[in-house]
């Protein structure tokens, strides 16, 4: 396929179903290294769908999904972290009984090599490694503002804190491309404006980032592009401005619902 | 990257089991307690608890293995005892029909039960929850029907003149010595179990508990952890199992029953599951509870057959378990930890 080196993610033909149900019809899209792509769409889009797909959870019926030039279609979801995919889960309770550093450690998991044996007599690469994370996480940590919860489970941490550190847990993976699924979904003025911080953070660092939004906002503020789904299929693509006088993507997403209410 | 928040540079003290100075005079003392405690059972002649403290040092090995099994990684272990019973039969073999020292056998028995572990996952490893737990019954029930019916395991005679130890040209032979042999392979247990919560393998584990789909985004190879999973939690199983076989010189199957892998379940959750400490303050709890509850019974201070008062307890236990699951699943140790924050906060707050 002829494409420009610095494509990180190139989707084609992307057909996704369930039963009856075509939750992606063809779609395609492609992100440049360090490009943002935001992907918006009415409920039920598919928007969650796609990422799914990229990241291995569903095996879609048709198309293909490369990555740095490599079909990632039918690897496993561990497989494909490991190459350096990240994504954040719509729902932030996504571990419910770890606490904050626990969770951003863990995050760390690919970057280090501490054996079985190792980890359990706490010698070689162990010591090092946990400083070494630690030190990582520790910036996290205070870059995103979540010095509170540490030592905190995620079920007694407040929303907003939750939808933070699923993406503090990202950034600890430093991962090449990001999914973000609505991260900012729910959240009040205040914490859009931290997340708002820590995705233009990811981005300065150059990283790809495909992100999931119903915040026409941070949308327009983000984004280099924009793609638009709905009933599964790819309606419109251009830059943040194109999009907002689209008059179709008026029609499918912006006239009738109500995409503020969707918060959580 | 700009720092906003406070961030921390003292944490390669957080690195350290034991904090501070007033932590480790805590732990100083525990341990100086623990040793003075056999001679403090001598003086008082009280000398028949030595054997209570010395099978709850080895129930105290083989919970740590299930915790890291259940409580930490999450996968549903009904068949702990099997690897108990694994270790403690390898060890019998190893000594007694092929001759081998203690400290050869001991390893290699060890080793064995992990190896079980790991091949029990095996089949559990694409079921989840209800199924896993199904699956390690079975395992019990097969590996006790293989012991019954191979002739190199004595059948349902079992093993006898199991060889005890030798440390340093020394016996381990009188329950005073036995106790503190296994109070350094219990700490050491411990330590281990402490180390795992400090590694990414550890982590590994606390993340596929919570959420399996999610944790493979983290880059885990969700199998070959639960794998790990079963495999050290039956090598703590097996070791408990080797060095109990040894201690009372026999390994007979009714030694190692099904009841057993349920007492440890309900040690670990009463305790708090997930938790080291919690782990062991379950075992503490739960077997000086049933001793208690037990003296009590065959003393004849209360009117009721000493059979009775056993089956008694069981049910006690059976509903204590049923209502630490149900209100206070973080278990005991949560249960403190709430109270030393509490009172830290006092008297401004409960
Ligand atoms: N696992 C599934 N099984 C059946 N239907 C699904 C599944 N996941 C998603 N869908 C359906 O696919 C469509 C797209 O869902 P999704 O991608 O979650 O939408 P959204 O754009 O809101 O994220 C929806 O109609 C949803 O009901
Ligand atoms: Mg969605």
């Amino acid at each position: 396929m002829d494409q420009p080196a610095d494509i990180i993610l190139a989707i084609e033909n992307l057909s996704l179903g369930f039963r009856g149900l075509k939750a992606l019809d063809g779609v395609g899209l492609s992100a440049r290294k360090g490009e943002t792509i935001s992907v918006i769409g009415p409920n039920g889009a598919g928007k969650t769908c796609l990422i799914n797909c990229i990241t291995g959870y569903y095996r879609p019926r048709e198309g293909c999904i490369l990555y740095r030039g490599r079909n990632i279609i039918g690897m496993k979801p561990h497989q494909i972290a490991r190459l350096g995919i990240g994504r954040t889960f719509q729902d932030p309770t996504t571990f419910p009984h770890m606490k904050g550093l626990d969770i951003l450690m863990a995050g760390r998991y690919l970057h280090t090599r501490t054996s079985l044996l190792e980890g359990l007599l706490f010698f070689g690469r162990s010591r090092a490694e946990e400083l070494a994370s630690r030190q990582r996480v520790e910036e996290i940590v205070a870059f995103a503002r979540i010095e509170e919860v540490r030592k905190v489970p995620v079920l007694a941490m407040t929303y907003g804190q939750r939808k933070q550190v699923e993406i503090a847990r990202v950034m600890a993976m430093g991962p090449g491309l990001v999914l973000l699924d609505e991260p900012m979904s729910g959240l009040d003025e205040f914490m859009k404006e931290v997340v708002n911080e820590l995705i233009l953070d990811m981005r300065q660092r150059n990283i790809t980032i495909i992100l999931i939004e119903h915040d026409m906002r941070a949308v327009m503020e983000l984004s280099d592009r924009v793609v638009v789904l709905d009933h599964g299929k790819k309606i419109a693509e251009g830059t943040p401005t194109e999009i907002m006088r689209d008059e179709q993507v008026a029609e499918a997403y912006l006239g009738g619902l109500s995409y503020e209410r969707e918060a959580a | 990257m700009r720092r906003r928040g406070k961030s921390r540079t003292d944490f390669v003290r957080d690195l350290a089991i034991i904090g501070s100075g007033r932590h480790w005079l805590a732990v100083a003392l525990a341990l100086s307690l623990l040793a003075l405690l056999p001679f403090v059972l001598r003086w008082t002649h009280n000398l028949n608890w030595l054997t209570f403290l010395n099978f709850t040092l080895l129930t105290v090995i083989a919970v740590l293995g299930l915790n890291i099994t259940t409580g930490m990684a999450g996968q549903l272990s009904l068949g702990h005892a099997a690897f108990v019973l694994a270790g403690g039969y390898a060890l019998g073999v190893f000594t007694v029909k092929l001759g081998w020292p203690f400290w050869g056998a001991l390893p290699v028995a060890t080793l064995l039960s992990g190896i079980a572990g790991f091949l029990v996952g095996i089949p559990a490893l694409r079921l989840r929850g209800f199924y896993v737990a199904v699956t390690t019954l079975a395992f019990f029930y097969i590996i006790q029907f293989v012991v019954r019916n191979i002739e190199i395991t004595g059948g349902i005679h079992g093993l006898i003149g199991i060889p005890y130890p030798y440390v340093g040209g020394l016996a381990i032979k009188s329950d005073i010595r036995w106790y503190f042999l296994l109070l350094v392979f219990c700490v050491l247990c411990i330590l281990a179990s402490v180390n795992l919560t400090r590694s990414r393998l550890g982590r590994a584990f606390l993340a596929i508990r919570d959420n399996e789909d999610a944790a493979a985004n983290l880059g885990i190879s969700v199998g070959l952890a639960k794998l790990r999973a079963f495999f050290i939690g039956a090598l703590f199983g097996g070791l408990a199992g080797a060095l109990w076989a040894s201690y009372v010189s026999v390994v007979k199957l009714d030694q190692f029953t099904i009841w057993d892998s349920i007492w440890y379940l309900g040690m670990m959750v009463i305790g708090g599951a997930g938790s080291t400490a919690g782990t062991v303050l379950g075992v503490i709890a739960l077997r000086l509870t049933s001793q208690v509850l037990h003296s009590i019974g065959s003393s004849g201070l209360i009117p009721l057959s000493s059979n009775l008062t056993i089956y008694m307890t069981y049910a006690i236990f059976g509903i204590a378990i049923i209502l630490f699951i149900s209100f206070r699943p973080f278990g005991l140790i949560a249960m403190w930890q709430k109270l030393k924050a509490n009172y830290k906060r006092w008297p401004f707050g409960t």
